[in-house]
């Protein structure tokens, strides 16, 4: 029955492919501009969905060649959608359900046949200028399922993983869209992303304990003998600022280690670095408030941020 | 006078609290010649109790036969009543006057389905299926074809309204957040018929509900 309906929507598509060609060159013309139309659509949306969302990550697109924004938009939309998977799901076999959907998605946008979505035909448009491996989209998808779980992360060492295979991913995705290859580079945008892995964890780690969901290290936590009961139920208890000094140490290290890196790196990869300064300038904040993740200073959006990714552009550090 | 006495009898209760002594049955005391003492004997101190407790317990008497019966016949509760009665009249009301006002929702309140366009007036369902998949209740039928642009859609959407368990999994499911429970829940219909949605229905609600529904979805949503 299957394969009678499906012979006759191929049978379809055919007539209707003879039934365009007869018709007039004009609405060929109309038809491109139609879909110029819907790209342009698209792009719209998936720089909304950045910018709603992820003001930080959609300030430094600003940084990007003009170009090349939609290709920057579009990687971020994608980031989006995944990101907001384990909010929007109440078990994690429906989470995977949807990460299926999207490794479907990038398989059928590199095969050419992108499904009607903004974000898949933002990416398959930005394949037409760029060029992108699968591989960093598939890594992305991988970790986000893998934390559907909530499985707490064991040592730093898993901490930073996420961040390698999440944020650094992303890095490497931006520096193949500037067609940037080169060494130092990667290795600078690898010690980015798991600076901003580590502090993406930490900014959300009250919003995290609210839900129940612990995501610090196990090791650290029973390192300074807490209990995650205690956080849950009194927030803030003893011990707490010397573990999260600690994680902070790592992803401060890791800046560190990146800018070792800025003397080598080729000047046109500066926008992809850039992303490390909202990561940097949180980590001030928390050092200021001395280590309390639960601060909700720490936690507000910093007014500084604009100008500061403005002045590290113009001295061409970050 | 069954039921006052009943009354009194509660007070007295009420009267050997230490610390329930209603203040409108103080004005009633102020009539009484005899002083008023919480306890009738002292209670036997133990070694918790200090001395000064002991000394604080001996001023105060029980309620002679006196108050009893002023409190009676004063009908002291009934006028600490109306009293409640009366503040209360100076209160906003608890009860909405439903209709016109409506109480607070959830954003994750999960009510009548809607089908949710994209900005352009592009419908969002791409036709996955997933929905249909995941329904335990086997409320949610579709069908779908390629359009001539190369786009697959549905032809055939429908919901039975009177199946669905509003369990939400269609919304969960969603990988572009097409199909969504809005936060309508005054759909009740006269017939039977008008509950099995079709398409053009749900898409209509989807218009109609648009704001809110991206509201609660932007309310729910969390960068980690």
């Amino acid at each position: 029955m299957r394969r009678v309906f499906l012979h006759s929507f191929k049978c379809l598509g055919i007539s209707s492919h003879i039934v365009r060609k007869c018709f007039h060159t004009r609405t060929n013309d109309t038809e491109k501009i139609e879909k110029c139309q819907k790209l342009d659509a698209a792009i719209k949306y998936c720089g909304d969905l950045v910018r709603k969302h992820d003001p930080e990550n959609y300030l430094v697109s600003m940084f990007y060649p003009k170009h090349l924004q939609k290709v920057y938009y579009a990687i971020r939309a994608f980031n989006l959608e995944l990101v907001m998977v384990r909010d929007s799901v109440s078990s994690p076999q429906i989470g995977k359900i949807r990460m299926q959907f999207w490794r479907d998605t990038i398989d059928n946008v590199f095969k050419g046949k992108p499904p009607q979505q903004p974000i898949a035909q933002a990416l398959f448009s930005a394949l037409e200028t760029c060029r992108l491996s699968s591989l960093f989209f598939k890594r992305v998808i991988d970790e986000r399922e893998a934390n559907l779980d909530d499985f707490p992360y064991f040592t730093a060492k898993d901490l930073e993983s996420y961040g390698e295979n999440t944020a650094s991913c992303l890095l490497y995705l931006h520096l193949e869209s500037l067609n940037i290859k080169d060494m130092q580079a990667d290795h600078a945008a690898s010690h980015i992303g798991k600076a901003i892995g580590i502090v993406t964890i930490l900014r959300a780690f009250p919003y995290l304990v609210s839900k129940r969901r612990m995501l610090l290290p196990t090791e650290l936590i029973a390192k300074h003998n807490i209990s995650q009961e205690e956080i849950f139920r009194s927030g803030p208890v003893k011990g707490l600022d010397e573990v999260v000094f600690e994680i902070a140490t790592l992803a401060h290290d890791h800046l560190l280690t990146a800018r070792s890196f800025l003397p080598n790196i080729p000047g046109r990869a500066l926008p992809v670095l850039l992303s490390a300064v909202p990561c940097d300038l949180y980590l001030k904040r928390l050092e200021k408030y001395n280590f309390n993740a639960f601060e909700p200073k720490v936690n507000r959006k910093d007014w500084r941020l604009p100008m500061q990714l403005w002045l590290r552009y113009r001295k061409g550090e970050f | 006078m069954f039921g006052l006495s009943g009354i009194a009898k509660n007070t007295i209760r009420r009267a050997y609290k230490p610390s329930l002594i209603p203040v409108i049955s103080q004005v009633s005391r102020s009539f009484s010649s005899t002083k008023i003492k919480k306890y009738a004997e002292l209670p036997p101190t133990t070694s918790h109790s200090t001395a000064s407790e002991a000394q604080s317990y001996k001023k105060i008497k029980p309620p002679s036969y006196l108050d009893k019966t002023a409190q009676l016949f004063f009908f002291t509760e009934m006028l600490r009543g109306m009293w409640v009665v009366l503040e209360q009249f100076f209160r906003p009301p608890y009860t909405i006057f439903y209709p016109y006002e409506k109480g607070p929702l959830s954003p994750r309140f999960r009510g009548e389905h809607a089908l949710r366009r994209y900005p352009t007036g592009e419908e969002r369902c791409i036709a996955c299926k997933l929905c249909e998949a995941i329904c335990p209740a086997l409320a949610i039928t579709i069908e779908a074809e390629v359009r001539n642009d190369g786009s697959r859609r549905t032809t055939r959407y429908d919901i039975d309204m009177t199946k669905c368990i509003y369990c939400g999994l269609c919304q969960e499911a969603c990988p572009v957040d097409a199909i969504v429970e809005g936060p309508n829940f005054e759909f009740s219909t006269e017939t039977r018929e008008e509950l099995l949605y079709n398409k053009e229905k749900l898409l209509a609600n989807g218009d109609k509900w648009e704001p809110e529904i991206a509201k609660n979805l932007q309310a729910n949503s969390y960068y980690v």
